[in-house]
Order: structure tokens, then sequence, then C-alpha cells
């Protein structure tokens, strides 16, 4: 039976899960397990559409919060709805959490992740307080046959005085070819840090350390209206206009490879596509992105890709596309329409 | 395996899709449309306006309207000459721009341009042809002068490249332009959760934004034609794999939704999709070299 009934009640849960994460960082130094996870998610139905292990939700008080009844923890997942974008907070442990929403989206019709590009993993770069702490690079090398595949997971954590030697050199070349996959960030003011936390690209955040629910909460909320307003963007240019979703990479892609990817469904991409035009270093593709069933129409040069979402089809598959692509075969990519970025 | 060539049978969608993006940027392969150069960045496609004294509509192809002017463009693949269409253009009520379709408003005439895959005479406007590349014509017919300097300086640009457009058909679409047009939209039967579409459905999808401006009438004459191109695939090359139930198709008993036979089915619709082999016996039976003809 669910003890939390309104957006207080949660608040002060987060404040007793700090206080006891708090003292366990000061005790050993490191993070309790079950420290807060929130979940970006991408959304086009109501509340009374999803299904999956997810599905039973309790209104709080306030309009658009939620807490689950599903799971055998109670008081464990709550959920505020936006516009377009949802956050679900999570004090389960990290992989039951993960399994939960990866579940969750893929029996939900119209429920996806946001997909965060370099931007939104650097929002804090320039805002005050806040220092970024490491950072996480992938590359599969999804493309290329597994007995012959590559594979980069690289993390670093450097701190606030990034004292390893060559370590700075090795980060700036390392983050200019290959997707980031995660950014550490730790906000201090005058001498104390209230707030850690590490961001991923598929809009998952871990909330390592906090002193504040209302700094969490903000933290979090300030970057899903970010999205939320460049979803909307993305979705008047693609009504109001013909032009295609540019997608830009700094690695090379294997277009016979691709293809022979794509045409099987398979791969993180999860794109079913077939080869309409061919030529060495160019091909034409239309088919379905089967995170959604939506069809998409995709042009791939070799490092370079055009995305055109017919009829109604979601605009987050522009997103999804470049960081999928980007961590499985591309590297570094950037989102832009009629030349300006989008999804920044 | 793909189809290695862009064939005859995508001209109509080749010419909608070269002219709109003359209104576009890519950073990717350097290209700057020249209407995008000339500060033409809003369009309205099948834009209606109405005639004074008359009841008839007139529906340019593109109406855009930027800075410095407004465009008519209409884009044909027809023979005959579009000169006394283009002339009414002319003189088309430019209040209606921002009245009905929400574009800036303009006080002067509209110039208008005809867009075509290969030269034709249409008489004293400004022609481009966007077959390959482009090549602007009688731009001097053109009383927007940034948007006549953007074109000139355009000429001959490569238009290999440019990205799809939403549209897969348009109302005269037929043949194989038909099933090349729509082989997304029958993947999308596959999906375990659709019910079926009925080739109205089907047409309603690929005309896409054409679909509110073409006439009931056209998009029936449209659904009849997918009709006659998707009965070849229900009964020969996607036999088992798609069915028709109670005037809809959808996925047959046959389909697995695993990555083979994802890939099998991809396989068979461009089969489906591409320029059908000859049978030896029918060319034989035809063909100048044999005595008996």
């Amino acid at each position: 039976m669910v003890r939390i009934r309104t957006v207080m009640d949660f608040k002060h849960l987060l404040r007793d899960k700090y206080d006891e994460t708090t003292d366990t960082w000061e005790e050993t130094d490191k993070v309790g397990a079950n420290s807060l996870k929130a979940y970006l998610l991408e959304s086009n139905i109501s509340i009374s559409d999803v299904s999956g292990p997810l599905n039973k939700w309790q209104a709080l008080d306030s309009q658009g919060w939620y807490v689950n009844t599903n799971t055998q923890s109670p008081d464990s997942i709550f959920l505020n709805t936006g516009r377009r974008v949802w956050i679900l907070y999570s004090l389960l442990d990290a992989r039951e959490s993960d399994l939960l929403v990866d579940q969750w989206t893929n029996a939900t019709r119209g429920l996806d992740k946001c997909w965060l590009s370099r931007k939104y993993l650097l929002y804090w770069s320039d805002k005050l307080g806040w220092h970024q702490r490491g950072v996480g690079l992938k590359f599969f090398d999804g493309l290329t046959p597994e007995e012959e595949a590559g594979y980069l997971s690289l993390k670093i954590w450097h701190g606030a005085t990034r004292s390893i030697p060559s370590l700075n050199e090795v980060l700036s070349i390392a983050k200019d070819r290959f997707a980031m996959h995660s950014v550490r960030w730790q906000k201090k003011i005058e001498g104390s840090i209230p707030l850690t936390e590490e961001w991923y690209s598929d809009g998952k955040i871990t909330i390592n350390r906090a002193y504040s629910a209302d700094e969490v909460l903000t933290s979090i909320s300030e970057v899903a209206l970010r999205y939320e307003d460049a979803l909307f963007e993305a979705t008047t240019l693609r009504d109001k206009k013909m032009g295609a979703f540019e997608l830009t990479f700094t690695q090379n892609i294997d277009l016979d490879a691709f293809s022979s990817t794509v045409a099987k469904g398979k791969g993180l991409m999860n794109l079913w596509l077939v080869e309409l035009e061919s030529e060495p270093d160019f091909r034409r593709y239309k088919g379905i992105d089967l995170h959604t069933w939506d069809r998409i129409f995709l042009d791939v040069g070799q490092n370079y890709a055009y995305l055109t979402v017919p009829g109604k089809g979601c605009v987050n598959a522009a997103p999804r596309i470049a960081t999928l692509q980007g961590e499985d075969n591309a590297g570094k990519t950037d989102i832009y329409f009629d030349g300006v970025p989008l999804f920044v | 395996m793909g189809c290695r060539c862009l064939s005859e049978i995508e001209n109509r969608i080749l010419l909608w899709r070269n002219t709109i993006q003359l209104f576009h940027s890519y950073k990717s392969i350097g290209f700057t449309g020249p209407f995008f150069q000339a500060g033409f960045k809003e369009y309205v496609i099948e834009a209606d306006f109405p005639t004074e004294g008359k009841s008839e509509k007139k529906t340019p192809d593109i109406v855009t309207s930027g800075p410095s002017g407004w465009v008519c463009i209409e884009l044909t693949g027809k023979d005959g000459s579009k000169e006394s269409q283009l002339e009414e253009y002319t003189h088309l009520d430019p209040r209606f721009l921002d009245a009905i379709h929400g574009l800036p408003p303009q006080k002067d005439a509209a110039d208008v341009i005809s867009s075509r895959l290969d030269p034709f005479e249409d008489g004293n406007y400004c022609q481009i042809t966007v077959r390959n590349q482009l090549s602007v014509k009688k731009t001097d017919n053109l009383n927007n002068q940034i948007l006549r300097e953007c074109l000139k300086k355009s000429n001959g640009i490569d238009l290999n490249r440019l990205p799809t457009i939403p549209i897969s058909l348009v109302p005269e679409s037929k043949n194989l332009e038909i099933r090349r047009g729509i082989i997304d939209i029958i993947m999308a039967l596959f999906d375990e959760h659709c019910e079926g579409l009925t080739s109205q459905e089907i047409a309603i999808k690929a005309l896409d934004r054409l679909e509110a401006k073409t006439p009931d009438l056209k998009i029936k004459e449209l659904s009849n034609k997918i009709d006659k191109e998707l009965q070849v695939a229900v009964n020969e090359h996607l036999k088992g794999y798609l069915q028709f139930n109670n005037n809809k198709y959808n996925a047959g008993k046959k389909f697995w939704k695993y990555p083979n036979s994802r890939q099998k089915i991809g396989r068979l619709l461009i089969e489906w999709a591409t320029e059908p082999q000859t049978k030896l016996n029918n060319w034989w039976k035809k063909s100048p070299h044999n005595p008996k003809i």
C-alpha cells in the first residue's frame, strides 16, 4: 500500500534518502546502491494509454504527478508527465530500474526514451556553479562482423584537477571522434557540493549525491523542458516544410554493411529498411523505425544522412537515430535542419 | 540487394523532390537552394487562390513569399505548354497570401516559374529544369532581382543527392512508380498491431500532404491503381506474406518477426517494385528476328 500521496511526501522521501546517501558517502566515499535514478521519456500518449510492467499509476495531489502501484516495492517509482516529455523517478536498484524502463518503453507504443545529444549532456557547461567531473565515450563498431569488430568504452573520471598526465590530450582526441555516452557533473556552491549527477545519452540520470530535492528536480526538469521545446520545434519543421533532418558523423560508414544490417532490422539502430537506390558512396532507403513502427526515409552518404519522417511519424526518431548510430558506428553526430542545429 | 539506379519510373517524384529541395540548405554536401538563398523559406504546396468573378480557383503547385516578393511555381512533366496557366498566375491576388495561407503578405504581382525535368517551351516565363543539375532559363522575365541573381548563380548545381521528400505518390502515379512509392507502407503492415489498410488508406498515406488538396475522385482513381499493383504482390511476389481480406491488405501467416524473415520480405518487395524481366518466350514471340513474324 502506497504511503506517498503528495509531491511534498515524495520530496521528503528523497530528502531522507539523501541523508542516508550522504552518510554513506562520508563514511565510505561511495554512494549507496539505491541512489535516485531519473529517466527522461518522450511520450505521444496519455497516462491512461500505457501498458507493460508499469501500467498502474495512482495520482498524487499535483496534476501530472503519479506513484506507481505495480512494483513489489511500494513508493519506489514516481512519474511527472509533461506535454511530450515525462520524467520517471526510481529508487529501485539500478539494474532493476533500467530493465523496467526498457521493458516499459518497449511494451508501450508511443513511449520512447529521450535521446540526449552531446549538447544536452554538456548542458551545464556554462551554468554557474557546475563543473564537469568526467565523461564516458562509446563506439560499438556495429557494422563490422563480430570477429573483426573493434569496441570502445572509455570512462574518464578526471575530478576537479585533471592531474593525470596527458589526460587532456587523450580526452580531447577521443571526444572529437566518438559519441559521448555519459557526463558526470558536480554543482559546487561556496565550497559545498549540493549535487552530483551522471547524465546518459539514453535519457537516464543518476543522482549520486544531493542535499536538496528541489535542486534535483530543478536540474532534471530544466533539461526535460529544453528537450520538449526541441521536439515541438522539430515537429513544426516537419509539418510545415518538406526538408529533411540532416545528421553528420565523424566516422565513415561502411554502406554495404549498413545495407546488410538494416535489411534485417538488426542492431542498436532498430531500423528495417530496403535499399531503393545505390551508388558506392550514397544510398537511398525506405522502411520502418522498429521502435515505433513509423515509416522513415533515410538517405545515407559516407559521413552524413538525411532523415525524412513522413505523415505524423514521431520526430524523436531524429535524436534517437543520431545517438544510436553515433554509438553504434558513426561517431560524434550532430543534427541540423536547413543548416541550423537542432536538439541542442 | 537494392535497385542499382534510379529509373525513369520515378519522374514525377523526382520533379517534386528536386524542386522542393531548392528551398532548403544542407551542410554536409555544401548545398544551398537558390530560393533559400533568396530568402524564400516559407512555402505552401497546392495553394488555392480564389479568382474574381469566376467560380474556379487557381492552384499553383508551389507558392512562396519572402522579403523580396512572391513566386508561383508550376511543376509539370507533361507535353504541352503551360504558358496560359503561368499567365493566369500573374493575376492572382496577393492579399490571399496571408489571409488564407499564412505567408508573408505582398502588394505586387507574383513572379511565375515553370519547373520541369527537361526543357520545354512554356512561353516567356522563367523556367528551371531539375533532372540531374539545375538549369535556369529566361531569368530576365523575373521581376525579383534578388531571386534572379540567386537562380543565375545556382545554374548547374548538382541535384542528384538531395534528400527524399515525404510525398511518395502524386495522383498521376502509376505502375512501378506506385510499387516503389508504397514499399514502406507495405512494410508497416507487418507490425503485429496493424489491423491492415485499404488501398484508399494506402493512397492517403502515400500522397502525404498532397492528400488534402486531391479531389476524392482522384484519390479513388489512385486507390484503384494501387489495388491493381498490390494484387500482383498478394498473388505472386508476396504470396503467403501479404494477404487481402475484408477489403484490407495485411500480413499473412507466413511472416515471423525475425531478422531473416524481414530480409526476405524486403527482397521480395524490391523484386515486385523493380522493372519486370520480360520472359524469353514472350520476347521471342514479338521479336523482329523471329522468322515466323
